[in-house]
């Protein structure tokens, strides 16, 4: 009973953040989608974290973890913690920028209009949906995890799912960009907590740190290494892998929109800077709760780890307070799941619409987003596909759009031709050896996908005409 | 100069972190961190070190 009016006023908290947003915000849609530009540096830096830090942080990797052992966090954590701010510097800082200067308000109108070209907006949308649909597929199949394994079983997955959804959406839909900034500094300082909590109470069960590690070693020593025969550690797939998990996160729109936000460029770098210290808490955690949860709670086979976090946390604070890591899960959750609504329904309106719209116009296509990422969700489930696995492919496909997405903001020559080649060669590369048989030598996909996804913008772009110097000397303001 | 020094920094970290050319020990750090996770701990806390300093010298800010 005080898990369920737990997760009740926890729903409510967000929806009263929503409404105190929409009373805030000014009635355009520049204050509708991006605050106004003028997020500062608590709320951007949170916006970032929690819209990067999804169910396949929480879940997914203690999930695998549990599976593969530390080697996850090697794969993960550490090049996390140095590209993602770097790419805040190179990408973020020109994007706010370059975006105020032409009025952009989502990221596939920004290069629309940088590169003037309405087929770049068209082509970006799309690598965008393809990709950012299934993703947030696996923000709401963490939900409802947790949400069942809560209620045991009360409550069905698909039920949890839906509920989750629809509150995201009710406070985005009120609030915008606002609210889910403000929403993401509570969502993102919960789940932050409960892991960091979880790994202590993790340490103390076991009699300290020392003790847990000596009990590790001498019972399960095959996951404190990073076995480099394993399929997923061996040299060409680890190099592949770092491509895919540390290129995309700038490519994703909603974080790129969240950048575009920023107030000015000191928040942005404040962020910068505190971004790798927030990683290195929350990461090492998440690994930690799927190693030792192989010790404790044995015996789980194939994706039934997704629910290792939630079951750990269970086991070592309780079943009084494993409501925590259900609400942990919420708060990931639902922390990128607002963002993706955003932006999807930013792009979905002003890409492939008027320029200008009543806000309560614009809400519909919101609506339209999360009916469609539901329905995906009900195919993703019949199919059995774990949180890992999915994220996975998303993000190699969101790495292939690299090259347009830096080169659209840095290199003036770049062409509008090139960046449709760039992203179309990268997609239907990957794609081809992801399903079509393509033998890559050991590497993943995502390697050849951004090699041609590179080796086509520069080419394109040396034998096509170069842009408008008008239009490049109005995006790059000199 | 600054700037070969941001590359080479950056590189360094790269290799260091792609690291198939490193054997790892087989005994636990101080008797019981295993090398994985120190290895890890330690590079992270390189990578902090270099970006506050890239970003010191790289990100000036307009007044």
């Amino acid at each position: 009973m005080t898990a369920m009016l737990l997760i009740i006023a926890y729903f409510l908290a967000m929806i009263a953040i929503g409404w105190w947003a929409e009373r805030k915000q000014e009635r355009s849609t520049a204050g509708y989608y991006l605050a106004g530009r003028g997020l500062g540096a608590t709320a951007l830096f949170f916006a970032l974290f929690g819209t990067n830090c999804s169910p396949f942080v929480l879940m997914g990797i203690p999930g695998q973890s549990y599976h593969d052992g530390l080697g996850i966090l090697s794969l993960n954590a550490p090049i996390v913690a140095l590209v993602i701010p770097l790419s805040f510097w190179l990408v973020g800082r020109p994007a706010r920028s370059m975006g105020g200067r032409l009025g952009a308000i989502s990221p596939a109108e920004l290069y629309a209009k940088r590169l003037d070209s309405p087929a770049v907006g068209w082509t970006l949308l799309i690598a965008f949906t393809v990709f950012t649909v299934p993703y947030m597929v696996t923000g709401i199949q963490g939900c409802g995890i947790a949400l069942t394994r809560q209620f045991d079983g009360a409550i069905g997955a698909s039920t949890g799912a839906a509920l989750a959804l629809a509150v995201a959406l009710g406070y985005t839909l009120l609030g915008g960009m606002r609210a889910t900034a403000w929403t993401n500094v509570v969502q993102g300082a919960l789940f932050l907590a409960v892991i960091v909590i979880v790994a202590v109470a993790l340490f103390t069960e076991f009699g300290g740190v020392r003790a847990a590690f000596e009990r590790l070693q001498a019972e399960r020593p095959d996951l404190t290494v990073m076995d480099r025969t394993h399929p997923r550690f061996a040299p060409r797939a680890f190099a592949s892998y770092e491509l895919a998990i540390t290129l995309t996160v700038v490519c994703f729109p909603h974080m790129l929109v969240r950048l575009m936000a920023a107030k000015d460029e000191h928040t942005l770098r404040t962020s910068c800077r505190l971004y790798p210290i927030a990683l290195a808490l929350l990461w090492p955690s998440a690994v930690l709760t799927g190693v030792f949860g192989a010790l404790l709670l044995p015996g789980l086979e194939g994706r039934a780890s997704d629910g290792i976090f939630p079951a750990m946390v269970a086991r070592v604070l309780g079943a009084d307070w494993s409501v925590l890591g259900t609400l942990a899960v919420l708060a990931a959750a639902m922390s990128t799941l607002d963002a993706q609504l955003l932006t999807m329904g930013s792009m979905v309106s002003r890409d492939l619409g008027a320029s200008t719209r009543a806000i309560h116009v614009e809400r519909l296509f919101l609506c339209g987003v999360g009916a469609a990422v539901f329905g995906l969700y009900l195919v993703v489930e019949q199919l059995q596909v774990s949180i890992f696995e999915l994220g996975q492919f998303c993000f190699s496909g969101y790495a292939t759009l690299f090259p347009t997405i830096v080169l659209g903001l840095v290199w003036r020559r770049f062409t509008g031709a090139a960046a449709v080649a760039s992203i179309l060669g990268g997609v239907l590369t990957l794609m081809a050896f992801q399903w079509g048989g393509l033998p890559a030598g050991g590497w993943l996909p995502v390697a050849p996908g951004l090699l041609v996804a590179s080796v086509l913008a520069v080419a394109v772009s040396l034998v096509t005409r170069p842009p408008a110097e008008s239009r490049v000397r109005e995006a790059f303001g000199s | 100069m600054m700037r070969l020094v941001a590359v080479l920094g950056f590189v360094v970290l790269l290799v260091l972190h792609f690291d198939a050319w490193r054997t790892p020990s087989a005994a636990p750090w101080w008797g019981w961190l295993p090398d994985e996770l120190g290895w890890r701990l330690l590079w992270m806390l390189g990578a902090l070190g270099y970006l506050w300093w890239f970003t010191s010298r790289f990100w000036k800010l307009k007044s």
